[in-house]
């Protein structure tokens, strides 16, 4: 028996509605609704990533480091560079707002996510760069790493400043989204008279 | 293909990251990422040439504490005798490299941890202190030259141990008070070992620290017999050293003591010529 169009219409309605309660049974079974829109897969982790961090002291410094890969994996390689530069409250004639610190004398301490001492690391100046240093460490744990740089710059003045480095953490948590501390601008202003 | 030495091989394959609480001195790289590199470098090369560096004798404490980390950079650097299908090496994969290669044999600091400075210098036991060698142990050497590592305790520069190359102005900075002492590396043979010792003294000759590399059981096991002959020995020393446990080792210990005290006086009667007229 052919069936019109409006019976067809009313019998799928019929279904429908007959189904419904189960699905919202078993939506408030799992707790979520089924018109909750899905949840996005995470972002693939990023083939780089930045942090700034600031420390004031005597002297203010920024500190930005280049992490490769973005986040790191156990018994992998990390290679990472820090520009150090000094903030100075008046702008430096030549450089202005940021002053890249040459010469410094560093070394990187790692330690893993139980806080444990793991490596120390002579931090090198890249040749024929301004303030940029390099090293390469290989965690061989999981979880949120922390790297604690530490010297002296080429003027005697004390560098220092954490940061954190995730091995196998992805997605990373909110505090370590972004990219850290934003330093001063260094553009180049009008002169107000 | 050139032959590497098995020392290399071996070097290549079995690798164990040092424990960092022993010694709490910043590796100069990554070693872990520079044993990789070795091997890609050295080992994994196919029918092509490794370069001329990979045939460094790794576990020579005596030649790779002469060469230095710098010039070890400047070797790997160059690329001397690598063919052009070995990959070319960043500043700091070089420095890792570097830093791998010292894990495979005792450092200077191991022995003085806090000096300042350092000079090294060869130096070859004259005919007086051959006699006395002669005379304390019976017996005549045929090996009379060695290195000699002389550490000095300069203030404010503690545990920042710098090489000072033999030029006169940076000479004359290293006053005898504060000479700390000598390292003199030998060829040791025992019972179950057979490699290098490095003895350490003061400035007297007393025996500050004997140590061989520690990397099994029963080099550990060694090490630990040797520390029973710490705070013997001064210049000058004819008896032989006296162990309850172990009179051959005793022995043998004694007889390097000797080689390496002699060696020492050598660089001594150096400095007596260099700095006779500062007092």
């Amino acid at each position: 028996m052919q069936l019109s169009k409006l019976s067809k219409l009313m019998l799928a309605g019929f279904v429908v509605s007959a189904s419904l309660p189960a699905m919202t049974a078993v939506a408030q079974e799992s707790g979520d609704s089924p018109f909750k829109a899905k949840e996005k897969a995470p972002p693939p982790k990023p083939k780089t990533r930045s942090w700034t961090t600031i420390e004031e002291g005597e002297t203010k410094f920024s500190y930005l480091f280049d992490f490769e890969p973005g986040i790191a994996e156990a018994d992998t390689l990390v290679e990472v560079y820090i520009t150090i530069n000094e903030l100075p409250e008046r702008a430096h004639v030549k450089f202005g707002k940021r002053v890249p610190q040459k010469n410094a004398n560093l070394v990187a301490e790692l330690f893993d996510a139980n806080g444990k001492s793991v490596g120390l690391y002579k931090v090198h100046g890249i040749p024929f760069s301004r303030g940029k240093y390099g090293v390469h460490m290989t965690p061989s744990s999981d979880g949120i790493h922390t790297i604690e740089l530490r010297g002296t710059s080429e003027a005697g003045k004390a560098l220092g400043t954490k940061v954190k480095l995730p091995v196998n953490v992805w997605p990373l948590p909110k505090e370590l989204e972004g990219s850290g501390a934003a330093p001063a601008s260094n553009r180049r202003r009008p002169i107000k008279l | 293909m050139k032959i590497l030495n098995i020392a290399s091989l071996i070097a290549a394959t079995t690798f164990a990251l040092p424990s960092l609480a022993a010694e709490k001195r910043a590796w100069v790289g990554d070693p872990v990422n520079g044993s990789k590199l070795f091997k890609k470098q050295c080992v994994d090369t196919g029918n092509v040439n490794g370069p001329d560096w990979c045939e460094l004798p790794v576990d020579n404490s005596e030649h790779m504490t002469e060469l230095r980390n710098e010039r070890l950079y400047e070797q790997i650097k160059s690329r001397k005798g690598a063919s052009e299908s070995i990959p070319k090496l960043s500043m700091l994969e070089i420095w890792d490299i570097v830093a791998y290669l010292n894990t495979k044999h005792l450092s200077l600091h191991h022995f003085f941890p806090n000096a300042g400075r350092y000079l090294c210098g060869k130096y070859t036991i004259d005919k007086y202190g051959l006699k006395r060698i002669k005379k304390a142990t019976g017996k005549k050497i045929s090996e009379k030259t060695a290195h000699v590592f002389t550490f000095f305790d300069m203030p404010d520069e503690e545990g920042n141990l710098s090489f000072v190359p033999p030029e006169p102005l940076l000479l004359d900075e290293l006053k005898k008070k504060y000479k700390a002492g000598y390292l003199v590396f030998l060829p040791f043979t025992t019972s179950g070992y057979n490699g290098q010792i490095g003895i350490a003294m003061d400035a007297s000759g007393k025996i500050i620290k004997l140590s061989v590399f520690d990397n099994s059981k029963a080099t550990k096991k060694l090490n630990s017999k040797l520390a029973q002959f710490e705070g013997q020995g001064k210049k000058g020393q004819k008896t032989q050293f006296k162990s309850k446990r172990d009179k051959k080792l005793a022995k043998k210990v004694f007889e390097a003591y000797l080689r390496a005290m002699e060696t020492a006086t050598m660089y001594d009667r150096d400095e007596n010529e260099r700095t006779w007229a500062d007092e």
